[in-house]
């Protein structure tokens, strides 16, 4: 590739030189060709001028190498790692042959029917107040049920006869799951908090949603916000219903849709109960507290 | 620590390749043994050049923040199978290079450079920050694989295999994707003194 006759091919050969540019910025011409390049702009001031301004973009761009410093990334990572890992955990059983997993699915249902007042008719959780302590973890109505979240596959695993059981079940208001709660609830209402970026501010007040089950270190909650500038953080706060203190750790996982709408996974970690040395919630935890009531059975949990 | 980089090189590697030197493989043999925290060691040494890589692409720090995280979550997710076809930190940019285009995926386009804040850098005065930050709001106006390309070249220093490798391309790719980027740059930066005009040429857009 060496021209060095400008004359006759001047503009292919200015093309071909000006393509090569960028590579000689780079130093990865060979020998050779950076020469070639070198001769040929001593003869044409066009390519010595498009050289010069390429050359001087690279020097701006020589800036970015000036580092930026993040905030230490090692809690945040560990924060996501343990909340995935939660929620891998929690969605396995759905991973369960199909048969298997359709009979969980059965059995819970069944028990859940068995408890009176457990279950309305219709399906909708009855009773998720504070003052009977019962413990509903539902999905908010705007987003499916963890359920549905899995891959068709495990819903269409479903056998028939579950299948019917929960077709009863209102749209708005799926019921997921239904547990007793040994312990008074620990959250009572999260306040769902978006910084000064975004107008209008979503604040969530929906304590019957966010109720973790006693036993529960973790429960979720998927909240639709519109946000007028996605990019920004979003924070939750949750309080304790009885002291009023705030939980320890709340993390938000967000999730972008393409029309610019952001979804907002609320997780809530709850640290385990402070006064129970061996998590044995069911015998230990006083039934005297607000909230809270005897308990006759712990064991319908997924 | 060389010999024992060397000796978990050659256990995770037999087919004994360039990687023998790489000293994030020892971490990744600590952490693939069971020690998970080998696993913060690799963060804490990976996550400025992340961050930084990740500011290139996304523009906005909190996005940045989130793709840094995004990226070492799907690191940490992935390293257990890492079978050392590359380099740790090149395999890390390209889960970072992933992560910042889903991302930028579900972002609109910024359409002003007011929308795009940029973190002040380390102080090196008015001036050279003022055109550091413009620099840096001009790149984020290119399209999302010429920022790719270039802040991997100028903030990350990756030979022209390294950047393809991060961006499942070819050299001979990035080395036209690199030509084509600086010129679009070129393009829509306003220059730096009063001798360069704002449109530096009624052919600054033109594609070779």
């Amino acid at each position: 590739m060496r021209h060095s006759h400008p004359a006759a091919t001047a503009m292919k050969t200015c093309d071909t030189f000006k393509t090569s540019f960028s590579a000689y910025i780079d130093q990865q011409l060979s020998l050779d060709d950076r020469a070639g390049v070198e001769e040929h702009i001593r003869t044409c001031p066009a390519c010595a001028r498009e050289l010069s301004e390429l050359q001087r973009a690279h020097e701006a761009l020589l800036l970015l190498g000036n580092p930026l410093k993040p905030r230490p990334a090692l809690a945040a990572v560990r924060a996501r790692i343990r909340q995935d890992e939660e929620r891998r955990r929690r969605a396995r059983w759905l991973w369960l042959p199909a048969p298997v997993a359709g009979a969980a699915l059965a059995g819970l249902l069944a028990f859940s029917f068995l408890r009176p007042g457990s279950l309305q008719p219709d399906g909708e959780v009855a009773d998720s107040g504070l003052e009977s302590g019962r413990t509903a973890v539902v999905a908010p109505s705007n987003t499916p049920a963890p359920v549905a979240v899995q891959p068709d596959s495990a819903a269409a695993a479903i056998p028939k006869a579950v299948a019917e059981i929960r077709r009863p079940a209102p749209a708005k208001r799926p019921a997921v799951r239904i547990a007793q709660s040994p312990v008074r609830p620990r959250a009572r209402a999260v306040r769902f908090i978006a910084p000064a970026p975004v107008a209008a501010a979503p604040v969530l007040e929906s304590p019957a949603d966010l109720l973790p089950d006693a036993a529960a270190t973790e429960v979720e909650q998927s909240v639709m916000v519109v946000a007028s500038r996605p990019a920004v953080n979003y924070c939750a706060v949750a309080h304790d219903p009885v002291s009023g203190a705030q939980v320890s750790e709340v993390s938000v996982r967000r999730t972008y849709a393409a029309d610019g709408s952001v979804r907002a996974h609320i997780v809530l970690h709850f640290p385990p109960p402070d006064d129970v040395e061996n998590n044995d919630t069911e015998n230990s935890i006083p039934n005297n507290r607000p909230g809270s009531r005897p308990v006759a059975d712990p064991g319908n949990r997924v | 620590m060389f010999i024992e980089t060397m000796a978990n090189a050659t256990l995770l590697n037999p087919a004994g390749t360039r990687l023998a030197g790489d000293p994030d493989y020892a971490l990744v043999a600590r952490f693939q043994a069971g020690d998970d925290a080998a696993f913060d060691t690799l963060v804490g040494r990976h996550e400025e050049f992340i961050y930084n890589v990740c500011m290139g692409i996304v523009s906005s720090p909190e996005d940045a923040e989130d793709a840094m995280q995004e990226t070492f979550l799907a690191a940490y997710r992935a390293l257990k199978k890492f079978r050392g076809d590359s380099k740790v930190s090149t395999w890390l940019y390209r889960i970072a290079v992933r992560e910042c285009l889903d991302i930028s995926r579900r972002r609109k386009p910024a359409s002003s450079l007011e929308e795009i804040i940029v973190e002040p850098s380390v102080d090196d005065g008015a001036d050279g920050r003022a055109t550091e930050s413009l620099v840096r709001s001009s790149l984020a106006m290119l399209p999302e694989h010429y920022r790719t390309a270039l802040i991997l070249r100028y903030y990350g220093g990756l030979s022209y295999e390294e950047i393809a490798s991060a961006m499942n391309s070819t050299a001979g790719r990035v080395k036209m994707m690199l030509h084509r980027a600086r010129k679009a740059f070129q393009g829509v930066w306003p220059g730096d003194s009063a001798d360069a005009p704002l449109a530096s040429g009624g052919d600054s857009n033109e594609d070779v």
